[in-house]
Protein backbone atom coordinates (compact mmCIF):
# COMPACT_ATOMS: atom_id res chain seq x y z
CA UNK A 1 0.00 0.00 0.00
CA UNK A 2 1.12 3.71 -1.09
CA UNK A 3 2.38 5.35 2.07
CA UNK A 4 2.35 8.69 0.54
CA UNK A 5 -1.61 7.96 -0.35
CA UNK A 6 -2.57 6.61 3.25
CA UNK A 7 -0.44 9.96 4.80
CA UNK A 8 -2.68 12.41 2.24
CA UNK A 9 -5.90 10.76 2.98
CA UNK A 10 -5.25 11.10 6.73
CA UNK A 11 -4.39 14.75 6.77
CA UNK A 12 -7.76 15.59 4.43
CA UNK A 13 -9.46 13.43 7.22
CA UNK A 14 -7.87 16.21 9.82
CA UNK A 15 -8.54 18.88 7.64
CA UNK A 16 -12.07 18.17 7.76
CA UNK A 17 -12.26 17.69 11.62
CA UNK A 18 -10.58 21.14 11.94
CA UNK A 19 -13.11 22.82 9.53
CA UNK A 20 -16.00 21.42 11.63
CA UNK A 21 -14.60 22.43 15.22
CA UNK A 22 -13.78 25.97 13.33
CA UNK A 23 -17.50 25.73 12.74
CA UNK A 24 -18.61 25.15 15.79
CA UNK A 25 -16.87 27.76 17.67
CA UNK A 26 -18.01 30.33 15.32
CA UNK A 27 -21.36 29.36 15.50
CA UNK A 28 -21.70 28.97 19.26
CA UNK A 29 -20.27 32.54 19.53
CA UNK A 30 -22.43 33.76 16.90
CA UNK A 31 -25.37 32.44 18.59
CA UNK A 32 -24.95 35.03 21.58
CA UNK A 33 -22.85 35.55 24.41
CA UNK A 34 -22.84 31.92 26.11
CA UNK A 35 -23.04 34.34 29.77
CA UNK A 36 -26.10 35.27 29.13
CA UNK A 37 -27.53 31.77 28.83
CA UNK A 38 -25.99 30.46 31.56
CA UNK A 39 -26.26 32.86 34.12
CA UNK A 40 -29.69 34.66 35.07
CA UNK A 41 -30.46 38.38 34.09
CA UNK A 42 -30.53 39.75 37.77
CA UNK A 43 -26.44 38.59 37.80
CA UNK A 44 -24.57 41.39 38.90
CA UNK A 45 -22.25 43.27 36.67
CA UNK A 46 -19.16 42.06 38.58
CA UNK A 47 -20.06 38.76 38.80
CA UNK A 48 -20.71 38.65 35.20
CA UNK A 49 -17.01 40.11 34.46
CA UNK A 50 -15.61 37.54 37.14
CA UNK A 51 -16.90 34.74 34.81
CA UNK A 52 -16.02 36.79 31.78
CA UNK A 53 -12.55 36.18 32.93
CA UNK A 54 -12.49 33.06 34.26
CA UNK A 55 -14.04 31.65 30.83
CA UNK A 56 -11.80 33.70 28.83
CA UNK A 57 -14.30 35.44 27.05
CA UNK A 58 -12.99 39.03 27.29
CA UNK A 59 -9.80 37.98 25.16
CA UNK A 60 -9.96 38.04 21.52
CA UNK A 61 -11.92 35.96 19.07
CA UNK A 62 -8.63 34.59 18.05
CA UNK A 63 -6.97 33.78 21.28
CA UNK A 64 -10.53 32.24 22.74
CA UNK A 65 -10.29 30.32 19.14
CA UNK A 66 -6.87 28.98 19.94
CA UNK A 67 -8.01 27.87 23.41
CA UNK A 68 -10.49 26.34 22.19
CA UNK A 69 -8.33 24.13 19.83
CA UNK A 70 -6.04 23.55 22.41
CA UNK A 71 -8.65 22.45 25.17
CA UNK A 72 -10.15 20.14 22.86
CA UNK A 73 -6.92 18.48 22.03
CA UNK A 74 -7.21 17.79 25.75
CA UNK A 75 -10.28 16.34 26.27
CA UNK A 76 -11.88 19.73 27.68
CA UNK A 77 -14.74 20.14 26.47
CA UNK A 78 -16.90 22.45 28.41
CA UNK A 79 -19.19 21.23 31.09
CA UNK A 80 -23.04 20.28 31.43
CA UNK A 81 -24.81 23.04 32.63
CA UNK A 82 -27.66 20.63 33.83
CA UNK A 83 -25.50 18.80 36.68
CA UNK A 84 -22.08 20.61 35.93
CA UNK A 85 -20.39 17.05 34.60
CA UNK A 86 -17.63 17.09 31.95
CA UNK A 87 -19.94 17.00 28.63
CA UNK A 88 -17.32 14.43 27.31
CA UNK A 89 -18.16 12.29 30.07
CA UNK A 90 -22.36 12.46 29.75
CA UNK A 91 -21.73 11.76 26.36
CA UNK A 92 -19.22 8.52 26.79
CA UNK A 93 -21.89 6.79 29.13
CA UNK A 94 -24.28 6.60 26.60
CA UNK A 95 -21.40 5.11 23.76
CA UNK A 96 -21.85 1.43 24.95
CA UNK A 97 -25.82 1.47 24.35
CA UNK A 98 -25.52 3.19 20.70
CA UNK A 99 -22.46 0.82 19.66
CA UNK A 100 -24.53 -2.07 20.45
CA UNK A 101 -27.77 -1.18 18.85
CA UNK A 102 -25.22 -0.18 15.48
CA UNK A 103 -23.64 -3.34 15.75
CA UNK A 104 -26.44 -5.38 15.85
CA UNK A 105 -27.90 -3.34 12.87
CA UNK A 106 -24.97 -3.43 10.70
CA UNK A 107 -25.17 -6.96 11.00
CA UNK A 108 -29.22 -7.16 10.40
CA UNK A 109 -28.45 -4.30 7.32
CA UNK A 110 -25.38 -6.43 5.96
CA UNK A 111 -27.22 -10.23 5.80
CA UNK A 112 -30.53 -8.76 4.20
CA UNK A 113 -28.81 -6.21 2.10
CA UNK A 114 -25.70 -7.54 0.83
CA UNK A 115 -27.09 -11.20 0.82
CA UNK A 116 -30.25 -9.76 -0.06
CA UNK A 117 -28.72 -8.06 -3.36
CA UNK A 118 -26.60 -11.34 -4.24
CA UNK A 119 -29.32 -13.69 -4.19
CA UNK A 120 -31.57 -11.53 -6.49
CA UNK A 121 -28.88 -10.60 -8.70
CA UNK A 122 -28.01 -14.64 -9.29
CA UNK A 123 -31.88 -15.43 -9.55
CA UNK A 124 -32.18 -12.42 -11.72
CA UNK A 125 -36.29 -11.87 -12.85
CA UNK A 126 -37.45 -14.75 -10.01
CA UNK A 127 -39.83 -14.33 -7.03
CA UNK A 128 -37.17 -13.47 -4.96
CA UNK A 129 -35.18 -10.65 -7.41
CA UNK A 130 -38.87 -9.16 -7.35
CA UNK A 131 -39.23 -9.47 -3.86
CA UNK A 132 -36.02 -8.24 -2.56
CA UNK A 133 -36.95 -5.45 -5.23
CA UNK A 134 -40.19 -4.28 -3.91
CA UNK A 135 -38.43 -4.52 -0.29
CA UNK A 136 -35.53 -2.10 -2.16
CA UNK A 137 -38.01 0.18 -3.54
CA UNK A 138 -40.84 0.37 -0.19
CA UNK A 139 -37.54 0.13 2.54
CA UNK A 140 -36.58 3.62 0.65
CA UNK A 141 -40.40 5.43 1.58
CA UNK A 142 -40.79 4.24 4.67
CA UNK A 143 -39.96 6.21 7.53
CA UNK A 144 -37.88 4.23 10.05
CA UNK A 145 -39.77 5.91 13.19
CA UNK A 146 -43.20 4.50 10.94
CA UNK A 147 -41.38 1.60 10.44
CA UNK A 148 -40.85 1.10 14.10
CA UNK A 149 -44.21 1.93 15.03
CA UNK A 150 -45.52 -0.64 13.10
CA UNK A 151 -43.08 -3.12 14.44
CA UNK A 152 -44.42 -2.18 18.31
CA UNK A 153 -47.62 -2.31 16.57
CA UNK A 154 -47.35 -5.86 15.85
CA UNK A 155 -44.90 -7.20 18.80
CA UNK A 156 -45.68 -5.46 21.06
CA UNK A 157 -49.76 -4.64 20.47
CA UNK A 158 -50.53 -7.36 18.75
CA UNK A 159 -48.89 -10.33 19.97
CA UNK A 160 -47.39 -9.00 22.67
CA UNK A 161 -44.39 -10.52 22.23
CA UNK A 162 -41.39 -7.50 23.20
CA UNK A 163 -41.80 -4.77 25.46
CA UNK A 164 -42.06 -1.96 23.11
CA UNK A 165 -39.25 0.45 25.29
CA UNK A 166 -36.73 0.87 27.14
CA UNK A 167 -33.27 -1.44 27.49
CA UNK A 168 -31.56 -3.87 29.29
CA UNK A 169 -31.95 -7.23 27.82
CA UNK A 170 -32.06 -9.25 24.09
CA UNK A 171 -35.16 -8.72 24.11
CA UNK A 172 -35.26 -4.54 23.53
CA UNK A 173 -32.57 -4.52 21.42
CA UNK A 174 -34.51 -6.59 18.79
CA UNK A 175 -37.05 -4.21 17.04
CA UNK A 176 -34.64 -0.67 17.84
CA UNK A 177 -31.92 -3.30 15.75
CA UNK A 178 -34.46 -4.18 13.07
CA UNK A 179 -35.86 -0.87 12.00
CA UNK A 180 -32.53 0.26 11.88
CA UNK A 181 -30.96 -2.57 10.29
CA UNK A 182 -33.30 -3.08 7.63
CA UNK A 183 -34.00 0.53 6.80
CA UNK A 184 -30.47 0.36 6.42
CA UNK A 185 -30.17 -2.40 4.02
CA UNK A 186 -32.40 -0.92 1.47
CA UNK A 187 -29.86 0.71 -0.18
CA UNK A 188 -27.37 -1.99 0.30
CA UNK A 189 -29.82 -4.38 -1.23
CA UNK A 190 -30.43 -2.23 -4.24
CA UNK A 191 -26.48 -1.41 -4.95
CA UNK A 192 -25.34 -5.31 -4.48
CA UNK A 193 -27.59 -6.55 -6.67
CA UNK A 194 -27.12 -3.83 -9.51
CA UNK A 195 -23.05 -4.15 -8.86
CA UNK A 196 -23.14 -8.20 -8.94
CA UNK A 197 -25.25 -8.00 -12.08
CA UNK A 198 -22.80 -5.61 -13.99
CA UNK A 199 -19.38 -8.29 -12.94
CA UNK A 200 -21.67 -11.22 -14.06
CA UNK A 201 -22.02 -10.03 -17.51
CA UNK A 202 -18.39 -9.35 -17.69
CA UNK A 203 -16.55 -10.84 -20.32
CA UNK A 204 -14.36 -12.56 -17.71
CA UNK A 205 -17.14 -14.41 -16.41
CA UNK A 206 -17.90 -16.32 -20.07
CA UNK A 207 -14.02 -16.70 -19.81
CA UNK A 208 -14.48 -18.53 -16.11
CA UNK A 209 -17.47 -20.83 -17.44
CA UNK A 210 -15.49 -21.56 -20.66
CA UNK A 211 -12.50 -22.89 -18.56
CA UNK A 212 -15.25 -25.40 -16.98
CA UNK A 213 -15.00 -24.04 -13.80
CA UNK A 214 -18.17 -24.47 -11.61
CA UNK A 215 -20.40 -21.42 -11.53
CA UNK A 216 -20.12 -20.54 -8.40
CA UNK A 217 -16.16 -20.75 -7.77
CA UNK A 218 -16.64 -17.93 -10.55
CA UNK A 219 -19.20 -16.04 -8.50
CA UNK A 220 -17.61 -16.49 -4.90
CA UNK A 221 -13.70 -15.93 -6.93
CA UNK A 222 -14.71 -13.76 -9.63
CA UNK A 223 -17.75 -11.70 -9.54
CA UNK A 224 -18.31 -10.80 -6.19
CA UNK A 225 -14.72 -9.64 -5.33
CA UNK A 226 -15.21 -7.08 -8.79
CA UNK A 227 -18.76 -6.19 -7.45
CA UNK A 228 -17.12 -5.26 -3.62
CA UNK A 229 -15.64 -1.42 -4.73
CA UNK A 230 -19.33 0.16 -4.90
CA UNK A 231 -20.99 -2.14 -2.04
CA UNK A 232 -18.10 -1.00 0.19
CA UNK A 233 -18.75 2.73 -0.36
CA UNK A 234 -22.89 2.66 0.32
CA UNK A 235 -21.46 0.19 3.37
CA UNK A 236 -19.27 3.43 4.13
CA UNK A 237 -21.76 6.44 3.59
CA UNK A 238 -24.38 4.10 5.73
CA UNK A 239 -22.71 4.35 8.44
CA UNK A 240 -23.91 8.13 8.56
CA UNK A 241 -27.02 6.98 7.18
CA UNK A 242 -27.44 4.67 10.51
CA UNK A 243 -26.23 7.10 13.23
CA UNK A 244 -28.78 9.92 11.79
CA UNK A 245 -31.22 7.05 11.95
CA UNK A 246 -30.08 6.33 15.72
CA UNK A 247 -31.05 9.78 16.58
CA UNK A 248 -34.92 8.70 15.39
CA UNK A 249 -35.09 4.85 16.02
CA UNK A 250 -33.61 5.99 19.91
CA UNK A 251 -36.41 8.15 20.71
CA UNK A 252 -39.14 5.60 19.14
CA UNK A 253 -37.75 2.89 21.57
CA UNK A 254 -36.80 4.85 24.69
CA UNK A 255 -33.15 3.26 23.67
CA UNK A 256 -30.67 5.06 26.32
CA UNK A 257 -28.31 6.04 23.92
CA UNK A 258 -26.17 8.81 21.77
CA UNK A 259 -29.45 9.71 19.82
CA UNK A 260 -31.44 9.80 22.30
CA UNK A 261 -29.08 12.11 24.49
CA UNK A 262 -28.88 14.52 21.45
CA UNK A 263 -32.35 14.65 21.40
CA UNK A 264 -32.83 15.31 24.98
CA UNK A 265 -29.44 17.80 24.54
CA UNK A 266 -30.97 20.07 21.86
CA UNK A 267 -34.38 20.41 23.45
CA UNK A 268 -32.51 21.56 26.08
CA UNK A 269 -30.04 23.61 24.25
CA UNK A 270 -27.02 21.61 25.68
CA UNK A 271 -24.38 23.28 23.88
CA UNK A 272 -21.25 21.72 25.13
CA UNK A 273 -22.98 17.75 24.99
CA UNK A 274 -24.28 18.55 21.27
CA UNK A 275 -20.26 20.02 20.31
CA UNK A 276 -19.12 16.40 21.64
CA UNK A 277 -21.91 14.54 19.55
CA UNK A 278 -21.08 16.86 16.63
CA UNK A 279 -17.19 16.23 17.31
CA UNK A 280 -17.95 12.83 18.02
CA UNK A 281 -19.74 11.67 15.23
CA UNK A 282 -17.83 13.46 12.87
CA UNK A 283 -14.53 11.63 14.03
CA UNK A 284 -15.90 8.51 13.19
CA UNK A 285 -17.56 9.38 9.97
CA UNK A 286 -13.51 10.53 8.89
CA UNK A 287 -12.59 7.52 10.42
CA UNK A 288 -14.56 5.55 8.29
CA UNK A 289 -14.13 7.19 5.59
CA UNK A 290 -10.43 6.69 5.35
CA UNK A 291 -10.88 2.91 6.26
CA UNK A 292 -13.30 2.68 3.19
CA UNK A 293 -10.64 4.62 1.15
CA UNK A 294 -7.71 1.89 2.31
CA UNK A 295 -10.18 -1.00 1.79
CA UNK A 296 -11.33 0.35 -1.51
CA UNK A 297 -6.64 0.12 -2.48
CA UNK A 298 -6.37 -3.34 -1.05
CA UNK A 299 -9.85 -4.48 -2.65
CA UNK A 300 -8.21 -3.02 -6.03
CA UNK A 301 -4.31 -1.82 -5.94
CA UNK A 302 -4.87 0.46 -9.29
CA UNK A 303 -6.92 3.06 -7.45
CA UNK A 304 -4.16 4.14 -5.40
CA UNK A 305 -1.71 4.34 -8.25
CA UNK A 306 -3.81 6.36 -10.19
CA UNK A 307 -4.93 8.85 -7.44
CA UNK A 308 -0.72 8.87 -6.66
CA UNK A 309 -0.53 10.27 -9.95
CA UNK A 310 -3.19 12.77 -9.81
CA UNK A 311 -1.27 14.52 -7.02
CA UNK B 1 -29.11 7.66 0.62
CA UNK B 2 -29.20 9.27 -2.78
CA UNK B 3 -26.50 7.31 -4.90
CA UNK B 4 -28.16 4.16 -4.37
CA UNK B 5 -31.45 5.53 -5.32
CA UNK B 6 -29.80 7.24 -8.38
CA UNK B 7 -27.35 4.69 -9.46
CA UNK B 8 -29.93 1.61 -8.16
CA UNK B 9 -32.17 -0.55 -10.45
CA UNK B 10 -35.55 0.89 -11.70
CA UNK B 11 -38.77 -1.15 -10.23
CA UNK B 12 -39.36 -4.15 -13.01
CA UNK B 13 -43.04 -3.73 -13.29
CA UNK B 14 -45.29 -5.33 -15.70
CA UNK B 15 -47.94 -2.61 -16.50
CA UNK B 16 -45.63 0.70 -15.82
CA UNK B 17 -48.53 3.02 -16.86
CA UNK B 18 -50.58 1.34 -14.43
CA UNK B 19 -47.70 2.19 -11.21
CA UNK B 20 -47.43 5.67 -13.24
CA UNK B 21 -51.34 6.72 -13.03
CA UNK B 22 -51.26 5.39 -9.36
CA UNK B 23 -48.25 7.62 -8.40
CA UNK B 24 -49.82 10.88 -10.31
CA UNK B 25 -53.69 9.96 -9.03
CA UNK B 26 -51.75 10.06 -5.24
CA UNK B 27 -49.69 13.24 -6.03
CA UNK B 28 -52.57 15.14 -6.81
CA UNK B 29 -54.88 14.13 -4.33
CA UNK B 30 -52.34 14.79 -2.02
CA UNK B 31 -51.63 17.99 -3.63
CA UNK B 32 -55.41 19.17 -3.50
CA UNK B 33 -55.72 17.74 -0.27
CA UNK B 34 -53.01 20.15 1.15
CA UNK B 35 -54.35 23.16 -1.34
CA UNK B 36 -57.52 22.84 -0.33
CA UNK B 37 -57.54 21.84 2.84
CA UNK B 38 -59.20 24.58 4.51
CA UNK B 39 -62.26 23.90 2.82
CA UNK B 40 -62.47 20.13 3.11
CA UNK B 41 -61.39 20.08 6.33
CA UNK B 42 -64.58 19.54 8.36
CA UNK B 43 -63.29 20.94 12.04
CA UNK B 44 -60.32 23.13 12.66
CA UNK B 45 -57.46 21.28 13.41
CA UNK B 46 -57.49 22.57 16.97
CA UNK B 47 -60.98 21.86 17.84
CA UNK B 48 -61.47 20.34 20.90
CA UNK B 49 -64.52 18.18 21.85
CA UNK B 50 -63.50 16.35 24.91
CA UNK B 51 -66.56 14.38 25.05
CA UNK B 52 -65.48 12.70 21.87
CA UNK B 53 -62.00 11.54 23.18
CA UNK B 54 -60.40 8.79 21.06
CA UNK B 55 -62.83 7.52 19.07
CA UNK B 56 -62.26 5.24 16.19
CA UNK B 57 -62.38 5.91 12.45
CA UNK B 58 -65.91 5.82 11.36
CA UNK B 59 -65.09 2.57 9.29
CA UNK B 60 -63.97 0.97 12.32
CA UNK B 61 -67.78 1.88 13.92
CA UNK B 62 -66.65 5.30 15.96
CA UNK B 63 -68.88 8.10 15.00
CA UNK B 64 -69.62 9.30 11.83
CA UNK B 65 -68.47 12.52 12.17
CA UNK B 66 -65.38 11.76 12.73
CA UNK B 67 -63.53 10.02 9.32
CA UNK B 68 -60.46 8.64 10.65
CA UNK B 69 -61.37 8.84 14.58
CA UNK B 70 -60.21 11.46 17.32
CA UNK B 71 -57.03 12.12 19.48
CA UNK B 72 -56.99 12.38 22.92
CA UNK B 73 -58.00 15.46 23.05
CA UNK B 74 -61.37 14.78 20.82
CA UNK B 75 -59.29 16.41 17.83
CA UNK B 76 -60.67 15.31 14.48
CA UNK B 77 -57.76 13.08 13.00
CA UNK B 78 -58.67 14.11 9.20
CA UNK B 79 -58.99 17.53 9.45
CA UNK B 80 -55.53 17.47 11.71
CA UNK B 81 -54.66 15.16 8.58
CA UNK B 82 -55.24 17.24 6.12
CA UNK B 83 -53.55 20.36 7.78
CA UNK B 84 -50.38 18.58 8.44
CA UNK B 85 -50.32 17.72 4.55
CA UNK B 86 -50.60 20.84 3.77
CA UNK B 87 -47.68 22.03 6.36
CA UNK B 88 -45.10 19.18 5.59
CA UNK B 89 -45.69 19.65 1.45
CA UNK B 90 -45.68 23.21 1.74
CA UNK B 91 -41.87 22.82 3.96
CA UNK B 92 -40.41 20.05 1.49
CA UNK B 93 -41.77 21.83 -1.56
CA UNK B 94 -39.92 24.96 -0.13
CA UNK B 95 -36.75 23.42 1.07
CA UNK B 96 -36.38 21.42 -2.01
CA UNK B 97 -36.40 24.42 -3.96
CA UNK B 98 -34.53 26.59 -1.39
CA UNK B 99 -31.62 23.20 -1.60
CA UNK B 100 -31.93 23.03 -5.43
CA UNK B 101 -31.29 26.98 -5.88
CA UNK B 102 -28.31 26.92 -3.40
CA UNK B 103 -26.58 24.24 -4.64
CA UNK B 104 -26.92 24.61 -8.28
CA UNK B 105 -25.56 28.10 -7.71
CA UNK B 106 -22.75 26.86 -5.59
CA UNK B 107 -22.33 24.39 -8.11
CA UNK B 108 -22.03 26.71 -11.08
CA UNK B 109 -19.90 29.46 -9.12
CA UNK B 110 -17.50 26.54 -8.51
CA UNK B 111 -16.73 25.45 -12.04
CA UNK B 112 -17.09 29.14 -13.28
CA UNK B 113 -14.52 30.47 -11.09
CA UNK B 114 -12.41 27.53 -10.21
CA UNK B 115 -9.08 27.84 -8.18
CA UNK B 116 -9.44 29.12 -4.47
CA UNK B 117 -13.75 29.42 -5.20
CA UNK B 118 -13.79 25.63 -6.40
CA UNK B 119 -11.29 24.43 -3.39
CA UNK B 120 -13.15 26.00 -0.93
CA UNK B 121 -16.62 24.69 -1.93
CA UNK B 122 -15.59 21.45 -2.49
CA UNK B 123 -14.03 21.26 0.80
CA UNK B 124 -17.27 22.48 2.21
CA UNK B 125 -18.80 19.68 0.07
CA UNK B 126 -16.32 16.78 1.74
CA UNK B 127 -17.49 18.30 5.30
CA UNK B 128 -21.03 18.21 4.78
CA UNK B 129 -20.33 14.68 3.49
CA UNK B 130 -18.61 13.95 6.65
CA UNK B 131 -21.51 14.50 9.09
CA UNK B 132 -25.21 12.68 8.96
CA UNK B 133 -27.36 15.90 7.87
CA UNK B 134 -29.51 15.48 10.66
CA UNK B 135 -27.01 16.17 13.15
CA UNK B 136 -25.89 18.84 11.63
CA UNK B 137 -29.81 20.14 11.55
CA UNK B 138 -29.69 19.30 15.46
CA UNK B 139 -26.84 21.18 16.12
CA UNK B 140 -27.75 24.48 14.29
CA UNK B 141 -31.43 23.94 16.38
CA UNK B 142 -29.00 23.71 19.24
CA UNK B 143 -27.15 26.45 18.96
CA UNK B 144 -29.70 28.96 17.14
CA UNK B 145 -33.11 27.43 19.11
CA UNK B 146 -35.90 26.44 17.58
CA UNK B 147 -38.01 29.41 15.56
CA UNK B 148 -39.82 28.24 12.05
CA UNK B 149 -37.12 30.41 9.80
CA UNK B 150 -34.15 28.34 11.44
CA UNK B 151 -36.12 24.88 10.69
CA UNK B 152 -36.71 26.42 7.49
CA UNK B 153 -33.20 26.69 6.36
CA UNK B 154 -31.94 23.80 7.94
CA UNK B 155 -34.90 21.87 5.57
CA UNK B 156 -33.56 24.35 2.63
CA UNK B 157 -29.97 23.37 2.76
CA UNK B 158 -30.59 19.91 3.55
CA UNK B 159 -29.17 18.23 0.16
CA UNK B 160 -27.51 21.29 -1.22
CA UNK B 161 -24.21 19.32 -1.89
CA UNK B 162 -25.41 16.66 -3.96
CA UNK B 163 -26.88 19.67 -5.79
CA UNK B 164 -23.58 21.47 -6.20
CA UNK B 165 -21.26 18.12 -6.54
CA UNK B 166 -23.51 17.46 -9.75
CA UNK B 167 -24.00 20.97 -11.04
CA UNK B 168 -20.00 21.66 -10.87
CA UNK B 169 -19.74 18.61 -12.56
CA UNK B 170 -22.04 18.92 -15.61
CA UNK B 171 -20.85 22.38 -16.13
CA UNK B 172 -17.18 21.76 -16.43
CA UNK B 173 -17.86 18.92 -18.63
CA UNK B 174 -20.00 21.23 -20.69
CA UNK B 175 -17.53 24.18 -20.80
CA UNK B 176 -15.21 21.70 -22.47
CA UNK B 177 -17.32 20.63 -24.84
CA UNK B 178 -17.60 21.84 -28.80
CA UNK B 179 -21.05 24.06 -28.29
CA UNK B 180 -20.23 26.22 -25.44
CA UNK B 181 -16.53 27.03 -26.95
CA UNK B 182 -18.93 27.87 -30.53
CA UNK B 183 -20.98 30.08 -28.29
CA UNK B 184 -17.77 31.30 -26.68
CA UNK B 185 -16.49 32.38 -30.07
CA UNK B 186 -19.27 34.48 -31.06
CA UNK B 187 -18.97 36.21 -28.18
CA UNK B 188 -21.86 34.98 -25.48
CA UNK B 189 -21.46 36.34 -22.49
CA UNK B 190 -20.36 33.65 -19.55
CA UNK B 191 -23.80 34.20 -18.13
CA UNK B 192 -25.71 34.56 -21.10
CA UNK B 193 -24.28 30.40 -21.78
CA UNK B 194 -25.07 29.24 -18.47
CA UNK B 195 -28.46 30.77 -18.20
CA UNK B 196 -29.53 29.95 -22.03
CA UNK B 197 -27.61 27.32 -22.89
CA UNK B 198 -25.84 24.85 -20.06
CA UNK B 199 -28.97 25.25 -17.83
CA UNK B 200 -31.37 23.90 -20.11
CA UNK B 201 -29.00 21.21 -20.41
CA UNK B 202 -28.25 19.83 -17.40
CA UNK B 203 -32.21 20.38 -16.41
CA UNK B 204 -32.64 16.87 -16.57
CA UNK B 205 -30.48 15.67 -14.00
CA UNK B 206 -31.88 18.56 -11.90
CA UNK B 207 -35.11 17.78 -12.07
CA UNK B 208 -34.13 14.18 -11.00
CA UNK B 209 -32.36 14.97 -8.11
CA UNK B 210 -35.33 17.28 -7.35
CA UNK B 211 -37.75 13.83 -7.25
CA UNK B 212 -34.89 12.46 -5.03
CA UNK B 213 -34.39 15.22 -2.36
CA UNK B 214 -38.32 16.16 -2.26
CA UNK B 215 -39.06 12.36 -0.03
CA UNK B 216 -35.72 12.79 1.66
CA UNK B 217 -36.79 16.46 3.04
CA UNK B 218 -40.30 15.18 3.85
CA UNK B 219 -38.40 12.27 6.25
CA UNK B 220 -36.03 15.10 7.47
CA UNK B 221 -39.01 17.13 8.26
CA UNK B 222 -41.29 14.57 9.69
CA UNK B 223 -38.38 13.14 11.80
CA UNK B 224 -37.58 16.25 13.56
CA UNK B 225 -40.95 17.11 14.10
CA UNK B 226 -41.50 13.69 15.60
CA UNK B 227 -38.58 13.74 17.90
CA UNK B 228 -40.45 16.93 18.99
CA UNK B 229 -37.80 19.20 17.49
CA UNK B 230 -39.52 20.13 14.47
CA UNK B 231 -43.09 21.93 13.52
CA UNK B 232 -43.90 23.00 17.17
CA UNK B 233 -47.72 22.86 18.46
CA UNK B 234 -49.93 24.50 18.22
CA UNK B 235 -49.07 24.08 14.49
CA UNK B 236 -49.05 20.36 13.26
CA UNK B 237 -47.28 17.82 10.58
CA UNK B 238 -47.16 14.70 9.32
CA UNK B 239 -44.36 13.89 11.79
CA UNK B 240 -45.79 15.77 14.87
CA UNK B 241 -48.78 13.86 14.50
CA UNK B 242 -46.95 10.39 14.48
CA UNK B 243 -45.21 11.70 17.27
CA UNK B 244 -48.14 12.12 19.62
CA UNK B 245 -49.81 9.28 18.30
CA UNK B 246 -46.62 7.15 19.56
CA UNK B 247 -47.74 7.21 22.83
CA UNK B 248 -51.41 6.11 22.70
CA UNK B 249 -50.12 2.97 20.55
CA UNK B 250 -51.83 0.31 22.21
CA UNK B 251 -55.43 2.64 22.51
CA UNK B 252 -55.64 4.32 19.09
CA UNK B 253 -53.22 3.10 16.55
CA UNK B 254 -54.62 5.25 14.00
CA UNK B 255 -53.27 8.30 15.68
CA UNK B 256 -49.88 6.96 13.90
CA UNK B 257 -50.97 5.39 11.20
CA UNK B 258 -52.86 7.64 9.26
CA UNK B 259 -50.36 10.49 8.90
CA UNK B 260 -47.57 7.28 8.50
CA UNK B 261 -48.92 5.78 5.68
CA UNK B 262 -49.83 9.52 4.05
CA UNK B 263 -45.68 10.31 4.53
CA UNK B 264 -45.08 6.71 2.77
CA UNK B 265 -47.55 6.78 0.04
CA UNK B 266 -46.19 10.43 -0.83
CA UNK B 267 -42.53 9.69 -0.46
CA UNK B 268 -43.25 6.18 -2.91
CA UNK B 269 -45.01 8.23 -5.38
CA UNK B 270 -42.51 11.02 -5.64
CA UNK B 271 -39.62 8.30 -6.01
CA UNK B 272 -41.42 6.10 -8.55
CA UNK B 273 -42.12 8.63 -10.50
CA UNK B 274 -38.66 9.84 -10.35
CA UNK B 275 -37.03 6.72 -11.18
CA UNK B 276 -39.53 6.83 -14.07
CA UNK B 277 -38.60 9.91 -15.16
CA UNK B 278 -34.72 9.11 -14.80
CA UNK B 279 -35.52 6.74 -17.35
CA UNK B 280 -37.14 8.82 -19.86
CA UNK B 281 -34.70 11.23 -19.70
CA UNK B 282 -32.03 9.06 -19.59
CA UNK B 283 -30.15 10.81 -16.85
CA UNK B 284 -27.34 8.58 -14.69
CA UNK B 285 -26.60 10.58 -11.71
CA UNK B 286 -22.96 10.54 -10.39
Amino acid sequence: MNLRYVLSRLLGGLLTLLLIVTLTFFALRLSGDPIQVLLPDTTPQEVVELYRERWGLDQPLAVQYVKYVVGIFHGDFGLAFSDGRSALQVVLERVPATAMLALAAIAIGVICGIGGGIVAALNRNSAIDRAVIAFAVFGYAVPNFFFGILLILLFTVKLGWLPSSGSGTIWHLIMPALTLGLWASTPLARITRASVLETLGQPYMVTVRAKGLPYYYGVFRHALPNAAIPIITILGLNFGTLIGGAVITETVFAWPGIGRLTVSAVANRELAIVQVIVLFVATIMVSINLVVDLLYTWIDPRISVVSGRQK
Amino acid sequence: MRIEAATGIKPDYRSRSATFWLCTGYLALVTSAAILAMFIAPFGYNDQDLLQRLKPPSFLGGPSAHLLGTDQLGRDVFSRLLFSIQTSLAIAFVGTIIGAAVGTSLGFVAAHFGGIMDRAIIMLIDMQAALPFIILALAALAIFGNSFIVFMVIVGIHSWETYARLIRAAVLSANSSDYVTAMRIMGASPWRIYIRHVLPNVAGILIVQITLSFPAVILLESGLSFVGLGVQPPSTSLGLMIGSGRDLLTQAPWLALAPGLTIFLTCLSVSMLGDKLGDKLNVTLN
